[in-house]
């Protein structure tokens, strides 16, 4: 709904930040808030499996994961900031460690993000069925439409190196 | 529905597992495999991270997600032996490191087991939802509230440690 995107776009421009809380409603307020603090954790928490991968396609993926939360979060911000949000305390800025830990196998790496992809679409989907606003739904549909993809490249990269769990078959 | 669970149980003696495949349907099948593969995954990393925590209280907290997600698993294995479904390959029986990571706080741990917890209702509530049998129905509904019994523990755990981070609130 680009034209209705738009005009709210435009009616917004004169308006105090007092007047645009009054544009969305409290599960919006929620969602907005609930993506940027989980999108904090997952760029923490990719940084720091980054740094134990040691498949150069892994590291790619992971890079590219961590590029598209990056623009997240600075998306959500913004809009944390037009609305007058309060924000959250931010993951540190850099996390980079020379140690080795065995325990973390690329497997496991691939698992643990696959894993956080799966249960961060319920998430989405929730936030979209719960906007009333153009703008922000259009926003939630890219976040949605952008870590389907994701998952969609990272499931074919677990069964090219046959990480993937197969559920049962029908009927053997 | 204790009493039709009881039925089903009586039903079922002497059966094979051949002809006891025909009272469940595909959609349990594929949560109660489903729900064994998200314990097995969480597990996983609850194992890794368990070894970088410092708070005697996190370590109890921890020691009680484990207790839910082996119960699971063990109760999730024997549905899947009874009926025949072949089981998924198993992580690791466990990971002791002995290196430090400073990067990982008791906050991190903590936001981990949260977000790994909160990720089971999805899974929990659609498997109840599509499940017709009522031993499959009744395993998946004494998990889905012993998990909303531990999300509690969690929240009022962050609650006190200032971990927990809360959304914004109405009207300030």
């Amino acid at each position: 709904m680009k034209i209705l995107k738009n005009l709210e776009n435009l009616s917004r421009l004169a308006m105090s930040t007092g007047e645009k809380q009054k544009m969305i409603n409290v599960s919006e307020v929620f969602h907005i808030w609930n993506h940027l603090v989980q999108r904090y954790n997952v760029i923490h928490l990719t940084s720091l499996l980054e740094a134990f991968a040691s498949d150069p396609d892994l590291k790619i993926i992971l890079a590219s994961g961590k590029k598209t939360l990056g623009k997240h979060v600075s998306l959500l911000e913004k809009e944390m900031m037009t609305y007058g949000i309060p924000l959250p305390n931010r993951p540190p800025k850099y996390t980079k460690s020379t140690v080795n830990i065995e325990g973390i196998t690329d497997r496991f790496i691939f698992r643990r993000v696959l894993r956080g992809i799966q249960s961060f679409l319920p998430t989405h989907t929730m936030a979209l069925i719960h906007s009333t606003s153009p703008q922000i739904r259009e926003l939630f549909i890219t976040f949605l439409i952008e870590e389907l993809k994701l998952y969609d490249g990272l499931l074919e990269y677990g069964k090219l190196k046959t990480y993937e769990v197969k559920p049962p078959i029908y009927k053997i | 529905m204790d009493i039709m669970d009881k039925i089903q149980r009586l039903k079922e003696i002497g059966k094979s597992q051949k002809e006891k495949q025909k009272y469940i349907n595909v959609s349990e099948v594929f949560y109660v495999w489903d729900i064994l593969v998200a314990k097995l995954d969480i597990m996983e990393s609850v194992q890794i991270i368990e070894n970088f925590t410092n708070d005697k209280d996190l370590k109890f907290i921890i020691s009680r997600v484990v207790d839910v997600l082996q119960s699971g698993i063990v109760d999730m294995e024997a549905i899947m032996k009874s009926y025949g479904i072949p089981f998924p390959t198993r992580p690791p029986a466990g990971i002791n490191t002995t290196t430090i990571l400073e990067i990982v706080t008791d906050y991190n741990v903590y936001q981990t087991l949260f977000e790994s917890i909160q990720s089971f209702f999805p899974i929990l509530a659609s498997g109840f939802m599509q499940s017709t049998s009522p031993r499959v129905r009744k395993a998946i509904k004494n998990h889905l509230l012993v998990t909303m019994e531990l999300h509690e523990l969690l929240v009022e755990y962050g609650k006190i440690k200032g971990y927990l981070n809360l959304p914004p609130v109405y009207n300030a």
